[in-house]
């Protein structure tokens, strides 16, 4: 902001500057004029004295009062004219101050009008690379969402492959668990309660249910001694 | 208007106003020389002018006369029709200096208002866009965060 500032009021300068010193350069030349033109006054009010002078003396003319009376004359003619230049003089000097400070007050609404100008452009260049921004976030949100839904997909299908693959190694861990105790049963159809208890362990460990290990393999229990057995699962 | 406003303003466009009134008060001493010297002047005129009526009425042995009254009586109106004169070209001259100094104070006060609006409604301009992008980047927080946790 402080740069646009700058900027304008640079550029105000550089367009009112020179007609603003030009008007102010002309008030000495007016007070220089005006001197040397009072100053000619001044020395043909002296010549024409002189010269009434001179001409009273040579008519013998010896009543003081008409000289004196032409000198007055003569006096207040110069004052009236000095101040008659005087007057003309501050009419000039005022007239070009006036146009100097004219140009002031435009520089300086010229400025204000520039950095408004400048800054409704910097306003709106900032806007756009906002807009464009936006957009950007948006994209970005979107692949997002994209990203976790499919995320969400992957870990559905996935949980549900491993739900696929736990039942059928489910199932085939039944099939071969139960062909390991056809194995290990003794001659009287039964396992020891030994086999039972790790058995029942290797069960549990895959998470299947107790009451579904002792519905499917009670048939291998003696039962003389089921405390043994019971003790062995409690391990 | 916020006084800050009206303040820079003033600072830029008051010294500007202020030389041009400068500028035409300062011809206000030299009319008033002039009329002054010019008014000096129709006095010594006059007394110059009756003199010379006496002194012509003596001369030509008019001692007691109505004459040399009557001539003084004529000039001594036409000075004071002079200086009526004078008088009305200087409360002339002065007065429209002193209407155009008061167009510019007239001036000076329009022109800092509406330098003071232009300030104002930049500095606007430029709060609705922060506001605006602050609230942008909330809601875009807000939206990535929400997009991240899958809603």
């Amino acid at each position: 902001m402080a740069n646009i500032v700058v900027v304008g009021q640079r550029a105000a300068n550089q367009a009112y500057n020179p007609a603003i010193q030009q008007a102010q350069a002309q008030v000495p030349a007016i007070n220089n004029l005006y001197s040397t033109l009072l100053q000619g006054l001044q020395n043909q009010s002296g010549s024409q004295l002189q010269n009434v002078l001179t001409s009273a003396d040579q008519r013998g003319v010896m009543r003081a009062s008409q000289p004196a009376s032409t000198q007055e004359a003569l006096n207040s003619s110069l004052m009236q004219a000095g101040a008659q230049l005087g007057a003309q003089q501050a009419q000039g000097i005022a007239g070009v101050r006036s146009i100097a400070g004219q140009g002031e007050a435009q520089r300086a609404v010229s400025a204000q009008q520039l950095v408004q100008g400048l800054t409704a452009a910097d306003i709106a260049a900032q806007e756009n690379k906002y807009k464009l921004q936006e957009i950007t976030r948006s994209d970005e949100i979107n692949t997002i969402k994209n990203q976790v839904q499919e995320a969400k997909a992957n870990a559905r299908a996935a949980a549900a492959a491993a739900e696929a693959a736990k039942g059928q190694e489910l199932e085939s861990f039944l099939s071969n668990h139960e062909a390991s105790f056809i194995k290990l049963m003794g001659g009287d159809g039964k396992v020891s309660p030994e086999t039972f208890g790790q058995a029942f362990q290797v069960w549990k460990s895959k998470g299947l249910p107790e009451s579904a290990f002792l519905e499917k393999y009670k048939g291998y229990i003696n039962n003389s001694h089921i405390q043994d057995y019971i003790a062995q699962i409690r391990k | 208007m916020a006084t800050r406003y009206i303040q820079a303003a003033t600072k830029q466009l008051a010294p500007a106003y202020q030389t041009q009134i400068n500028a035409a008060q300062s011809q206000i001493p030299a009319i008033q020389q002039l009329y002054q010297t010019l008014m000096q002047g129709l006095t010594g005129y006059q007394q110059t002018e009756n003199q010379n009526i006496l002194e012509g009425a003596g001369g030509r042995g008019l001692l007691r006369s109505t004459i040399p009254v009557d001539q003084q009586t004529v000039l001594g109106q036409q000075v004071l029709g002079k200086q009526a004169e004078y008088g009305m070209q200087q409360g002339q001259q002065l007065g429209d200096i002193y209407k155009q100094i008061a167009g510019l104070n007239v001036d000076k006060a329009k022109g800092i208002a509406d330098l003071g609006l232009n300030m104002q409604q930049n500095d606007l301009q430029q709060a609705q866009f922060k506001y605006t992008k602050q609230q942008g980047d909330r809601m875009y927080r807000l939206s990535k965060a929400a997009a991240q946790r899958g809603y």
